[in-house]
C-alpha cells in the first residue's frame, strides 16, 4: 500500500533534471510574485514614472500649453580649462546608410557626420532663431540688389591632411580650397545630365540660380551668385544640408559620386577616422581647421578642444544604456524610455538636457488621383474629419511617454522664427485638448465625415514606416482611434524596409495615406515650398493649387523677415483650413542625461550640427564627477 | 448443474475480485491527479489557458454599449486616459503598477496587461495547436511512407530530414516569415514545417518496431494489405507516442511563436512575445510589462511539457511497472 502513496514515494525519489527544472520554475514564479509585491508597494506612486496622472500630475506630465522648452544656454561659451580627450555618446550616427556622398544622401544622421567633416559657405549659428553665421565665407554676403550675392571666402582653408589621405589622394591632402571648389559643389547638383541627377534632392533650390561667377578666377577666393529672381531663402541654401563643399577631384567623373569612406575629405573641424555600421563613428581633431581661433576671445583657442569624438550605436535596451552611462563609458545619452532620465539624474547626480526636435510624426494623403492610385479622401471635409479625429495628445503619450511635444503646426515649433506660437495653435481645432473643446472637435469630425459620405467609403490602407519602432507599435492604436471616432476601419501595412518602399511609393504618388517620421528642416521654404508647391520636390500629394503656389512664391520673393513670416503664417493657415494634405501630429523631445564634467554641450533641434558645438566640447578633469571615467 | 442465478452471482464475485473496481471518471481524475500532481498542475494550467483563449471575449453582449468581456475585462487595444483638470488634457494611465482596476498593471501605451495576456493566449494556442496538428499529420504521413516502404525511399526521406534538421529552425522561421506575408496562417504553416522532421523521426522509429511484431506478421499472413495494416494495426499502436510528441511539441511551438514575435516578425495582433519585447524596453520603470508576459510564456510552455511527461507515464505501459 505504501507504494501507492505519492508523498512517501516522493521522499525516496532522487533529484532528476526534470524535477530540478520544475522546482526552479516554481521558485522563479514565487520570486516573481514577491517582486510584484515590491513593484506595487507604497513607494510606487512617489517614485513611479508617471504616477496616476489624473490624481497626481507630476512634473513629467506633458503640458501642451507650455511655450518652447528651456533650451540649453545660448549665451557665451564656457572657456575650456583642459584640452584633449575623446567624448563618447550613444547615437544613431553609425546607421547603415544609402551613400556616403554628401550631396546625395538623405539620411539625417549622416548629415551630422558630414557637418563635422565638410564646411559650407554659410552655416547656422542658431536654428531655433534662424540665425546664420559665416563658415567658409569671410563675411556675410554682400547683396547690392535682390539678385546678386558677392562672397569672399576665407584664405588658407585647407582640405584634411593625414598620412592616409596623402597616400590615397596626394593632390587633395592639404590642398587650399578655392572658389572653384564652391562653384563645382553647387553646379554638380544642378547637372541634369548626371546619372545621379535624381539623387540631388536639393537640386530645386539651385534652380533659382542664374549663374555662378568667379571674378578672381578659379583659384581666387571671390564668388558671385546671381539668382533668376529675388529669392529670400538663397542665403539659407548656402548653409543648408546640401551645401557641403567637396574637392572636385574626389568625384568619379563617370558615375558622378564619391560614395566612399576614404573620400570623406573636407575642410571641417573633424577628420573621419572610422565608420563601422551599427557600431561606431569615430572622428579625430583637424589640427588645421580654418576656424580654430574664431572663439579664442571666449576662452576657446585652437579648436577643436577634444582629440576626438565617438558616436557609439546604442544598445537595444535602457538597462545597458544606463549601465554604460553610470560607468561613464559614455558622457551623454538618450533613452528609449524617457522616464528613465529623471530617475538617473537623481540617482547619480547627472544633468539632463531636453530640446525640441524639428523631426516629427505626420501623415500624408494623396489628394488627387495619380497614375498609380486613387485619392482616398478627395473631399476636404473628409480630411478635416480625420484631422480632428486623430488624437495628438494620446498619440504623443503612447509613442513617447513624457518626452514629446503635442503641438505640431505645419512648420515645426522649434523654428521660432517661422512657426505658429503655441498660444495661437491651441486655439485651432485639432490642437485643442480641453474637454469641452475636444468634444466639440470630435462632434464636428463626425458631422463632417457623415456629410461627406465617409460611412460609405471603401477601406483604405495606411502605409506605416518601419522605423522607428514606435510607429509600427502604435499602428493598432491609430486604427482604433479612427474607428472609435468615425466608425471607419482602416488597414495598416508596415514598410518592412523601414522607409525605402514608402519613399518609392511617395515618389510615384501611389501612397494614399502614410504614417511616418520626417527629419524636419531649417527654413520656412524647406517646410512649405518643397512639400506644397505644385513643382515641389516633396510634393507626394499630387497637389496643384494655384493660390497656394502664388503664396509660396511670394514668401520666396519677400526679403523682409517679418513680412515673410506673416506670409508663412498665412500659408500655414491656408494649409490647415483649405488643404490638409499633410497632418502633423507630435514631435519627440528626446530628453537625455549628461555628466556635469562635459562642458559646452548644447541641444540643437536637427541633424547636421557637428560643426557647431562639438569643436567647443571639453572634459573638465578636475570636476568631482570625472573620477572613475575611463580614458 | 449450476443454476443461472448461481452462475451470475459467481460472475459478479469474479468481477469484484479479479477485475479492477469500476470508478467514476471524477474519482479517476482525482486519483490520477494525486498520483501525478505535476500532471494535474499542468492540466489545470492548460484548461485555464483554453478557457482564457475561448472565453476571452465572453459573454458577447451584442448591442450593449457598456458591456465588457468578463474574463479579459477590457479589449486588447483599449487604452486608459483620465482627464486632468489641472493640465486641461487627458493623461494616459501608462506604466501603472498592478491595482484593483488593472490587475497586472498597464503598459507603456496605457493598455491593461491582464487583458492583453488573456487575448494573447488565443494567438499562442491557435498557432501552437494549429502548427503542431498540421506538423503532426504531415510528419506521421511521412513516417508511414518512410518506415513502411524502407529501402531507397526511406533513405532519401531520412537524408532529407537530416538536412532539414541541421538547418537552424529560427533562421528558417525568419526566412519563411520574411518571404511570406506576416499573417497568422503563414506563421502556423512555417511552424508546422519545422516540427515535421522531429515528429516523423520519432514516429518512424515506433513504426519500425511495431511492424516487426507478431500480430503484424499474422495480419500479413491472412492477406491484409499495406494500407489496412498501417491504419488498422500500426496506427493504433503508435498513437500513444504521437499524443506525447504532440503535447510536448505544443510548448516548443508556443515558444517559437513567442520568439518570432519578440523579434518583431510576428503577425499583427496581441502576442506574448511582442508584449515581452515591448516590456523589455521599460523594464527599469515598469517591470511588470515584461514580467507577466514572460510568466505567461513560461507557464504555458511548462504546462505542456509537464502534460507531455505525465501522458507518457500514463500511456507507456513500460513505465507503469
Amino acid at each position: 500500500m505504501d507504494e501507492g502513496n505519492y508523498w512517501k514515494r516522493l521522499a525516496r525519489r532522487r533529484l532528476t533534471r526534470r524535477r530540478l527544472l520544475t522546482g526552479a520554475a516554481g521558485m522563479g514564479a514565487g520570486l516573481a510574485a514577491l517582486s510584484l509585491v515590491g513593484c506595487g508597494g507604497g513607494g510606487g506612486k512617489e517614485n513611479g514614472p508617471t504616477g496616476t496622472a489624473a490624481a497626481t500630475p507630476g512634473p513629467e506630465c506633458p503640458d501642451p500649453f507650455a511655450t518652447l522648452p528651456a533650451i540649453a544656454p545660448r549665451g557665451p561659451w564656457q572657456p575650456a580649462k583642459v584640452r584633449g580627450g575623446v567624448v563618447r555618446w550613444f547615437g544613431f550616427d553609425a546607421i547603415p546608410l544609402d551613400t556616403f556622398d554628401p550631396h546625395q544622401t538623405q539620411f539625417g544622421p549622416l548629415f551630422s557626420i558630414h557637418s563635422g567633416i565638410f564646411s559650407k559657405v554659410l552655416a547656422y549659428d542658431d536654428v531655433y532663431d534662424n540665425r546664420m553665421m559665416t563658415d567658409l565665407a569671410e563675411t556675410m554676403p554682400e547683396t547690392p540688389d535682390k539678385l546678386t550675392y558677392l562672397i569672399k571666402l576665407r584664405p588658407n582653408v585647407h582640405f584634411h591632411d593625414t598620412e592616409k589621405i596623402r597616400n590615397s589622394f596626394p593632390d587633395t591632402a592639404g590642398r587650399t580650397l578655392t572658389a572653384e571648389d564652391v562653384k563645382y559643389s553647387i553646379e554638380r547638383q544642378m547637372n541634369s545630365a548626371s546619372p545621379k541627377a535624381s539623387l540631388y534632392y536639393r537640386a530645386s533650390q539651385w534652380t533659382t540660380l542664374d549663374k555662378i561667377e568667379l571674378p578672381d578666377g578659379p583659384s581666387g577666393l571671390t564668388i558671385k551668385f546671381t539668382t533668376k529672381a529675388p529669392t529670400a531663402p538663397f542665403v539659407h541654401y548656402l548653409g543648408d544640408t546640401c551645401a557641403f563643399i567637396i574637392p572636385k577631384e574626389l568625384v568619379d567623373p563617370n558615375s558622378d559620386d564619391m560614395n566612399s569612406l576614404d573620400k570623406m575629405v573636407g575642410t571641417g573641424p573633424f577628420i573621419l577616422d572610422r565608420f563601422a555600421a551599427l557600431q561606431v563613428v569615430r572622428m579625430v581633431r583637424n589640427p588645421d581647421w580654418f576656424a580654430k581661433d574664431d572663439l579664442a576671445d571666449q576662452g576657446l583657442p585652437n579648436r577643436p578642444i577634444l582629440d576626438g569624438l565617438e558616436s557609439i550605436w546604442p544598445p537595444a535596451d535602457d538597462t545597458s544604456t544606463e549601465a554604460a552611462f553610470r560607468s561613464k563609458q559614455v558622457d551623454f545619452t538618450g533613452y528609449v524610455d524617457s522616464d528613465n532620465v529623471a530617475r538617473i539624474v537623481e540617482a547619480v547626480g547627472a544633468e539632463s538636457d531636453r530640446g525640441i526636435t524639428a523631426g516629427w510624426v505626420n501623415s500624408r494623403f494623396l489628394l488627387k488621383d495619380s497614375e498609380y492610385a486613387k485619392a482616398p479622401f478627395p473631399d476636404l471635409r473628409l480630411r478635416k474629419a480625420l484631422h480632428l479625429a486623430i488624437d495628438r495628445s494620446r498619440m504623443g503619450q503612447q509613442m513617447f511617454g513624457a518626452g514629446y511635444f503635442v503641438l505640431c503646426p505645419p512648420v515645426s515649433l522649434s523654428l521660432k522664427q517661422w512657426a505658429y506660437t503655441p498660444e495661437d495653435l491651441v486655439k485651432k481645432p485639432g490642437y485643442r485638448f480641453r474637454r469641452e473643446e475636444r468634444e466639440e472637435d470630435l462632434a464636428e469630425a463626425k458631422r463632417l465625415w457623415e456629410a461627406a459620405g465617409g460611412p460609405s467609403l471603401p477601406q483604405v490602407e495606411v502605409f506605416i514606416a518601419g522605423i522607428p519602432d514606435y510607429l509600427k507599435n502604435f499602428a493598432p492604436q491609430f486604427q482604433r482611434n479612427v474607428q472609435e471616432v468615425l466608425g471607419y476601419r482602416v488597414k495598416t501595412r508596415v514598410d518592412p524596409t523601414g522607409y525605402t518602399e514608402l519613399a518609392q511609393c511617395a515618389l510615384r504618388k501611389s501612397c494614399v495615406w502614410g504614417l511616418n517620421y520626417d527629419n524636419g528642416w531649417l527654413d520656412l521654404d524647406d517646410w512649405l515650398y518643397a512639400y506644397f508647391h505644385s513643382t515641389g520636390s516633396r510634393n507626394s500629394f499630387n497637389l496643384a493649387d494655384a493660390t497656394l503656389d502664388q503664396m509660396l512664391e511670394d514668401q520666396r520673393a519677400e526679403f523682409d523677415r517679418e513680412r515673410r513670416r506673416q506670409i508663412g503664417l498665412e500659408i500655414q493657415d491656408y494649409l490647415l483650413d483649405q488643404v490638409l494634405a499633410k497632418l502633423d501630429y507630435v514631435a519627440p523631445s528626446q530628453p537625455s542625461t549628461r555628466w556635469p564634467y562635459l562642458g559646452n554641450r548644447r541641444m540643437t533641434p536637427w541633424f547636421g550640427d557637428w560643426y557647431l558645438y562639438p569643436p567647443n566640447l571639453w572634459l573638465d578633469t578636475a570636476h568631482s564627477t570625472y573620477e572613475g571615467r575611463p580614458a | 448443474m449450476e443454476s443461472s442465478g448461481a452462475a451470475e452471482s459467481r460472475a459478479l464475485v469474479l468481477e469484484r475480485e479479479i477485475l479492477p473496481p469500476r470508478v467514476s471518471p471524477w474519482r479517476l481524475a482525482v486519483r490520477t491527479g494525486l498520483r501525478k500532481p505535476l500532471g494535474a498542475f499542468s492540466a489545470v494550467i492548460i484548461v485555464a489557458l483554453f478557457g482564457a483563449a475561448i472565453f476571452a471575449g465572453w459573454p458577447p453582449f451584442v448591442g450593449m454599449a457598456h458591456a465588457r468581456p468578463f474574463l479579459a475585462r477590457y479589449e486588447a487595444e483599449e487604452s486608459f486616459f483620465n482627464y486632468d483638470e489641472a493640465k486641461f488634457m487627458e493623461i494616459g494611465l501608462q506604466k501603472e503598477p498592478p491595482s484593483a482596476a488593472h490587475w497586472l498593471g498597464t503598459d507603456d501605451q496605457a493598455r491593461d496587461t491582464w487583458s492583453r495576456i488573456i487575448w494573447g493566449a488565443r494567438r499562442s494556442l491557435r498557432v501552437g495547436l494549429g502548427a503542431l496538428a498540421l506538423g503532426t499529420i504531415i510528419g506521421v504521413a511521412i513516417a508511414f511512407v518512410s518506415a513502411y516502404s524502407r529501402g531507397v525511399v526511406d533513405l532519401i526521406i531520412q537524408h532529407f530530414m537530416d538536412a532539414f534538421q541541421a538547418f537552424p529552425p529560427i533562421l528558417f522561421l525568419i526566412l519563411m516569415v520574411t518571404i511570406t506575408s506576416p499573417t497568422e496562417n503563414w506563421l502556423t504553416i512555417a511552424l508546422a514545417v519545422i516540427s515535421v522532421p522531429s515528429v516523423s523521426r520519432i514516429v518512424r522509429s515506433c513504426i519500425i518496431t511495431t511492424r516487426e511484431m507478431p500480430y503484424i506478421e499474422a495480419a500479413r499472413a491472412i492477406g491484409a494489405g499495406a494500407p489496412r495494416i498501417m491504419i488498422r494495426h500500426i496506427l493504433p499502436n503508435v498513437t500513444a507516442p504521437i499524443i506525447i510528441i504532440f503535447s510536448i511539441g505544443v510548448g516548443v511551438v508556443i515558444l517559437a511563436e513567442a520568439s518570432l514575435s519578440f523579434l518583431g516578425l510576428g503577425p499583427p495582433g496581441v502576442s506574448w512575445g511582442e508584449m515581452l519585447n515591448q516590456g523589455r524596453l521599460f523594464v527599469l520603470t515598469s517591470p511588470w510589462q515584461a514580467l507577466f508576459s514572460g510568466m505567461a510564456i513560461t507557464l504555458a510552455v511548462l504546462a505542456f511539457n509537464l502534460a507531455g511527461d505525465a501522458l507518457r507515464d500514463i500511456l507507456d505501459p513500460r513505465l507503469r511497472i
